[in-house]
Formats: structure tokens, C-alpha cells, sequence
């Protein structure tokens, strides 16, 4: 499956677990909530897929020259923002998706990683309320 | 005198086509400047992959990690190019300038200025790629410290977005609730 398998995984599944609690949150407390929760869904599924062809595609750039490989990965970025835009223009001409949930959707994976890695250590947290005239 | 004036010669014949027309033309030239953030990511992902590559001819027993550093950066980075698409179709396809009451010059202005406004996302999309090329490089150099350099990238990254979420903010802005429009 590749190098960074298991690092997909964790965050394919930090991701699911976000939107499916989202998913329930709005199901409970908003009317009408069918749209954004199927362009929630929408937009996710189609990040965690564009998410998936980087990992393929910066796995095979990495064993390439690294001026054929600046080549290769902005090509291949191209084909996913053509995707992304067709995504959108289908959300846009949809009636039953809703575009504000397709966009965070389409986003969502890259704050699953920011949180991932930015507020995963406590210390962090600690170190904030230390004073350094203190020491 | 009179017939020098190209400016008011301009706006008079700007004038003489109907509003709908126009509005929609400044939208089609919006979305097409909106569109020009997309290279933003490509030239930074395409970096990112560069230093992947290096670091790996360099160091090949550190590949996984810097491959995995470079996986999250360029992931990252292409979060403009998807605001300035969402920017771009939404003057194209779903238009809330077109039932806008008010100046037709201002709306049409406003419709250029957030298609402008996007290309603000070309600066965060080559320097998140960039920041994701270092990461990668100084990963290949020493893994040991991949969580700590994976971290710091990660915070430079975010840091560099702001601006194009500005970018984003003043164009959902000029085409949802002009304010130049409560002013005339």
C-alpha cells in the first residue's frame, strides 16, 4: 500500500469520525438537514480521494529526478484542481447538495491535519502559561 | 476638449450595453483572475516534490519519513487553489451580483475586484509548498527530529494561509454584502 499507508489511514479515520459526528449534530439540531449533510459527504469523499492520489502521486515523484518530479507533481496537482472544480460545479448546479457544506467538506481534511499535529501535545499547552521571567 | 476625455468616452460606452450584460461580463473577467491563484499550488507542490526527490537521492534510508512530511505539506498547500475555485465557479455558475439592486458600475467593479482579490492565494500556495521543500529536505537530513520540524512546518503553513482566507473573506464579502453599495 505504500509508504505513508498508515499515516492515510490515521488521518482517513480522524476525518470520518469528525464528519460523522458533525453529520449527527446536524441530523439532531438543524431543520431540513439532508443537503448539507449529503454535501458534507460529498466534499469529504472526494477530499479524502484527492488525498489519496497526492500520497500515489508523491510516492512516485520521490523516486524521479528532482527537476522530472517538479514536473510530474504540478501536472498531477492540475488534474485534482479539475476535479475539485467539477465538485464544486456539480454542488453548484445540485439542488439536493448543499455548496457551503461541499466546501467544508473539501477543506476539512487539511484542518483534520492541522489539528492532528499542531494540538496533539499537552506540553504545548503547558508551556503557554509558563511564565519565562519566572525560570 | 470634450472628445479626448477616453475615460468618460469609455464609461459612456460602458453605459450604453444593457445591465445584465455587464454585470455578467465583469463577472466572467472575476472568475478568470480568480482562477489565476491556482498556480500558486502547483508551483509549491511542484517545489515540495523536488525536495522530496533530492532528499531521497540523498539519503535513501530516510525516504519514508521525508515522504511523509512532504504528503502533509503539499496537502496543505492546496488549500487556496480550492478557495479560488469556489471564488471562480461561484461567479460563473451561482451569481449573486446579477439580482443585486444599486449602480450597475459598482456591482460590476465588485465583480472584477473579488476575482482580483483571489489572486492574493498564488503567495500562501508557493509558500506553503516551499515551507512543505524544507520540511522534507531537513526530514531527509535528520529524521530523528520528524515530528518537531513536521510540527514547525505545520505552524508556518497555517500562518501562511491567513492571507489567502483574507483573500477569501473580502471576495465572499464583495459579491454577498457589498458594502460600497449601502453607501451610494
Amino acid at each position: 500500500m505504500g509508504y505513508t499507508w498508515n499515516l492515510q489511514l490515521k488521518i482517513f479515520k480522524c476525518t470520518a469520525g469528525i464528519v460523522i459526528i458533525i453529520v449527527i449534530g446536524l441530523a439532531i439540531f438543524t431543520q431540513n438537514p439532508l443537503p448539507m449533510i449529503y454535501g458534507l459527504l460529498f466534499g469529504t469523499a472526494i477530499s479524502m480521494l484527492n488525498f489519496r492520489v497526492l500520497a500515489l502521486t508523491l510516492e512516485k515523484a520521490v523516486c524521479m529526478a528532482p527537476s522530472k518530479a517538479q514536473v510530474y507533481a504540478s501536472s498531477r496537482y492540475f488534474i485534482r484542481f479539475i476535479t475539485n472544480g467539477i465538485v464544486i460545479f456539480i454542488s453548484l448546479k445540485a439542488d439536493y447538495l448543499n455548496i457551503i457544506g461541499v466546501i467544508i467538506g473539501l477543506v476539512m481534511i487539511k484542518i483534520i491535519i492541522f489539528v492532528q499535529n499542531l494540538f496533539n501535545n499537552k506540553m504545548f499547552f503547558k508551556r503557554i502559561f509558563i511564565r519565562k521571567e519566572g525560570k | 476638449m470634450e472628445n479626448t476625455n477616453f475615460v468618460m468616452i469609455f464609461l459612456n460606452w460602458l453605459m450604453s450595453f444593457d445591465r445584465k450584460a455587464l454585470i455578467l461580463a465583469a463577472s466572467a473577467i472575476g472568475a478568470g483572475f480568480a482562477m489565476i491563484a491556482g498556480i500558486g499550488p502547483g508551483i509549491g507542490q511542484g517545489y515540495a516534490a523536488g525536495k522530496g526527490a533530492e532528499a531521497t537521492s540523498i539519503n535513501p534510508k530516510t525516504s519514508k519519513q521525508a515522504i511523509m512530511v512532504m504528503l502533509i505539506g503539499a496537502g496543505i498547500a492546496e488549500t487556496s487553489g480550492i478557495l479560488a475555485l469556489v471564488v471562480a465557479l461561484i461567479l460563473l455558475f451561482g451569481n449573486p451580483l446579477v439580482g443585486q439592486s444599486g449602480s450597475v458600475l459598482v456591482i460590476a467593479a465588485s465583480a472584477i475586484a473579488a476575482g482580483i482579490s483571489m489572486i492574493a492565494g498564488v503567495g500562501p500556495g508557493i509558500g506553503q509548498g516551499y515551507a512543505a521543500g524544507k520540511g522534507t529536505e531537513s526530514t531527509g537530513k535528520r529524521p530523528k527530529y520528524q515530528s518537531t520540524i513536521l510540527r514547525t512546518m505545520l505552524l508556518g503553513q497555517a500562518v501562511a494561509q491567513t492571507t489567502g482566507i483574507y483573500a477569501l473573506i473580502v471576495a465572499l464579502v464583495l459579491m454577498f454584502s457589498n458594502p460600497l453599495l449601502k453607501l451610494l
